[in-house]
């Protein structure tokens, strides 16, 4: 934003110090750099401001080009997301968990692994910018399985740091139905104010 | 100047913003949408990728959640926020459509200003400010707490750009400390100040503007700028020593840092010039101040009477530009490798953030390139075909992948068409039949209660209880013939058919990216090419200067000598005809040789 004003400002004031009161300055620019000598950089200069002034051009003759470019590629995407979704994951024996945050005082959460019916199914490691994500109100789509109809169990393990800095563990388990059509199923990680520690729960939508 | 002005509104309500400080903005107001929390898990997925600022990402998202039944319980906000995403990721059209329905929707007054807002923003950024300003006056009220602070920013760029210099000034008065925009708004200000000659007033708002520095890159990169500026500014009045003092403010190491040295050179006297210059002298020979300090510090030596250093200096100027134009020819062949321009966008901000880049010498292909570049990438132009290459380069990958997956796409029809699928599908028809069960359990219970009622009221609905019965034989007739069916073809069938039309289209998007991007590529290449012109036009010339310079040391040195010899002799001479009183009456005394 400001580089461009930054350039601008240079160009305003450049050479600036060449007075009387800096005589002996002004004769290392003189004999270093004469102003002639320095007019025939300037020109030299030229092509190379008009080389951009012509990029930016040509960019902005192609943006339309390349917006549709951008659309189309995105109507792609979540096409062959849904048909491979579609594939592995029929709604009737789908089920999705998701993982989300609200808490910053008493926990922070680092990792997380996931079981279904006692066989460990995803885990996932957050980054620094994943977790920024999730506790501004970011829901991660941790895991994408099939379940067949019936009762399953579903337990989840937190790993991070809780009050006064020291590893936290802790893991919480839930009995689904699964029914037909798409099951969603959210892991919670909230802050307990009256506890004054974190709680984990899970919530089937 | 017949422009719309913000004069009118309550210096609370004007505002604006660019770049990246935009998307913390969008950040803060995307936050207030969910407000208690997230009430559909596919917004918050969309949240997700937004906040980690996966542009892409959150826009397939977006399109993912609507294929699945759209986003429920959040209103018109996750339409303004693709709005918001779709201005992030260069797509101006799609989000100039998004906020000119929500305002011909007559959408609650928040969501009209939040849309007018973001037009304007857009129109500003596309450097439409007469228009900005217009939309701009559409806003209605207070905008909410969260994109208040961009608001006025964005006002009073307006007005900067426009040259209300006094109104933006005002709106700047309102900011609060806090305001992760006001660092910004003193420099512009303080700059467009500058520029009218108001000495007094951009060097209160540049020095406001530095006053920010919080030891990250980012404003600390921000106050060596202001610092350079009120260098300027000293130094346009004929305040010397201020300007002199200012840039010694301007941290030693950094992108900014190579200007202030130069300057700092030129601002005392020459022995005081000798360190700054000496600094810049170490750096990488690439960069424009650098290459200039070469040829400046022989000649400070020159100027102090350093005659014997000043030539090896001039000799060595003369041999370091030799080797910049070598190094020059290494970073033209390094452009005609292949994908060296994928690896240099894709390593820019490596490059960039290499706090000691200055100094490392250039070694395989992408180093020789990138020094001599250095300018280049604050220019806008550049900038802004770099995104759109990034981009680009980023769609190729992803089509890649997508390609990648087509032998995948088989095996998964095939796995649904020999288990999962018919698991699922027979566990559904299972389901269906347990309904069709329940359902003809409660019509047979409706059936009993209609035989109760009286002829007529019978009569009248008949019809029903007869549509509904002949529905669910048909229904129980149909489960059961899937039940019985053996296989599961044409399903198969269909996600086939999916899988090739989807793999077609991707084949067209490909070539038309590939194709895309060697138009985008000749424009970076062109403006590459130009970037390097200049340098060899430049160090061409220095090494001329130096080698003229040391020749005329040498020239100055002989003729030098040459007095002194002739001065010599003729001191001999003058000796000889002249001697001394002493040597006279020496050469006087008789026996003497010379007397002789």
């Amino acid at each position: 934003m400001s580089k461009a004003v930054i350039a601008l400002v240079a160009l305003s004031f450049v050479l600036p110090l060449n007075s009387s009161a800096r005589e002996q300055d002004s004769d290392v620019l003189e004999a270093a750099l004469s102003r002639e000598d320095a007019s025939q950089l300037e020109e030299g200069a030229m092509p190379a401001t008009a080389s951009r002034a012509q990029a930016q051009e040509s960019v902005n003759a192609l943006s339309a080009e390349i917006q549709d470019l951008k659309q189309s590629v995105i109507a792609l995407n979540k096409n062959l997301r849904v048909l491979e979704e579609d594939l592995l994951f029929p709604a009737n024996t789908q089920v999705t968990v998701f993982l989300s945050l609200d808490v910053g005082e008493f926990f922070t959460l680092e990792s997380v692994r996931v079981k279904l019916d006692e066989k460990l199914v995803t885990s996932h490691t957050y980054s620094d910018k994943e977790i920024a994500a999730l506790a501004k109100g970011g829901t991660h789509r941790l895991h994408v399985a099939n379940l067949s109809a019936g009762d399953h169990t579903l337990s989840a393990f937190f790993t991070g740091v809780g009050p006064h800095g020291r590893e936290y563990k802790r893991g919480t388990t839930l009995k689904i139905r699964k029914e037909t059509g798409p099951k969603y199923v959210e892991l919670k990680v909230t802050d307990s104010t009256s506890k004054l520690q974190p709680e984990f729960s899970v919530k089937q939508w | 100047m017949s422009s719309t002005k913000f004069d009118g509104i309550p210096a609370n309500n004007r505002l604006l913003a660019s770049g990246a400080a935009y998307v913390v903005a969008l950040v803060m107001w995307s936050s207030a949408a969910f407000g208690d929390g997230v009430k559909d898990l596919k917004y918050g997925a969309i949240l997700y990728e937004f906040y980690q600022q996966k542009y892409f990402e959150t826009l397939v998202e977006y399109d993912y959640a609507f294929e699945r039944g759209g986003i429920q319980n959040h209103g018109d906000y996750p339409e303004l926020l693709k709005g918001g995403v779709s201005l992030s990721y260069g797509l101006d059209l799609q989000a100039k459509d998004i906020f000119s329905r929500l305002i011909a929707e007559h959408s609650p007054e928040e969501v009209q200003n939040r849309a007018w807002f973001y037009l304007a923003k857009m129109l500003y950024l596309r450097g439409d400010v007469e228009r900005s300003a217009r939309t701009l006056a559409n806003v209605r009220g207070a905008l909410p707490s969260e994109i208040d602070p961009e608001y006025r920013y964005l006002g009073a760029l307006v007005n900067i750009k426009l040259g209300y210099l006094n109104e933006a000034e005002q709106i700047s008065h309102s900011f609060k400390r806090t305001s992760p925009y006001a660092p910004y708004l003193h420099f512009n200000l303080g700059v467009a100040l500058g520029k009218k000659r108001e000495y007094e007033r951009a060097i209160a708002n540049l020095t406001k503007a530095a006053s920010f520095a919080d030891g990250t890159a980012e404003l600390e990169g921000l106050a060596d700028r202001a610092h350079m500026a009120i260098a300027y500014l000293f130094a346009d009045k004929q305040d010397y020593d201020n300007a002199h003092l200012e840039i010694r403010n301007v941290r030693t190491s950094g992108v900014y840092s190579n200007r202030a040295l130069l300057g700092a050179g030129w601002g005392g006297s020459y022995r005081q010039a000798l360190a700054p210059l000496s600094t810049l002298q170490n750096r990488s020979i690439a960069i424009p101040e650098v290459q200039e300090a070469v040829l400046l510090v022989p000649h400070v030596y020159e100027k102090l009477g350093l005659r014997g250093r000043a030539a090896e200096g001039f000799i060595s100027a003369y041999d370091l530009y030799g080797d910049a134009l070598t190094q020059l020819d290494k970073a033209r062949e390094a452009l005609k490798e292949a994908d060296v321009l994928e690896l240099f966008v894709q390593n820019l901000d490596e490059v960039l953030g290499e706090s000691d880049w200055y100094g490392t010498a250039p070694s395989v292909s992408l180093n020789a390139l990138s020094p001599f570049l250095l300018d280049l990438m604050s220019d806008h132009s550049f900038q802004s075909v770099l995104k759109d290459l990034r981009d680009l380069y980023a769609i190729r990958n992803n089509l890649d992948g997508w390609k990648r997956k087509r032998d995948d796409f088989d095996v998964m029809i095939e796995a649904r068409a020999a288990s999962i699928d018919a698991a699922g599908r027979k566990q559904a028809l299972v389901e269906y039949s347990h309904q069709h069960d329940e359902h003809s359990a409660r019509y047979q219970e409706l059936a009993s209660r209609v035989a109760t009622l009286g002829e007529d009221d019978r009569k009248r609905v008949a019809w029903l209880l007869e549509g509904m019965g002949h529905e669910l034989a048909a229904g129980a007739t149909m489960v059961e013939e899937l039940l019985n069916a053996s296989g599961v073809s044409t399903h198969t069938d269909s996600y086939e058919r999916r899988v090739v039309s989807n793999m077609k289209a991707l084949e067209v998007e490909l070539e038309k990216t590939n194709q895309m991007i060697a138009k985008v590529e000749d424009v970076l290449l062109q403006l590459v090419r130009a970037e390097l012109d200049l340098h060899e036009q430049r160090l061409k010339y220095y090494r001329i200067q130096s080698h003229l310079a040391k020749a005329r040391i040498l020239d100055k040195s002989l003729l030098d000598a040459d007095a002194a010899n002739v001065e010599k002799g003729l001191d001999t001479q003058t000796e000889q005809e002249a001697p001394e009183p002493d040597e006279g009456r020496k050469a006087a005394t008789p026996g003497d040789d010379n007397a002789a």
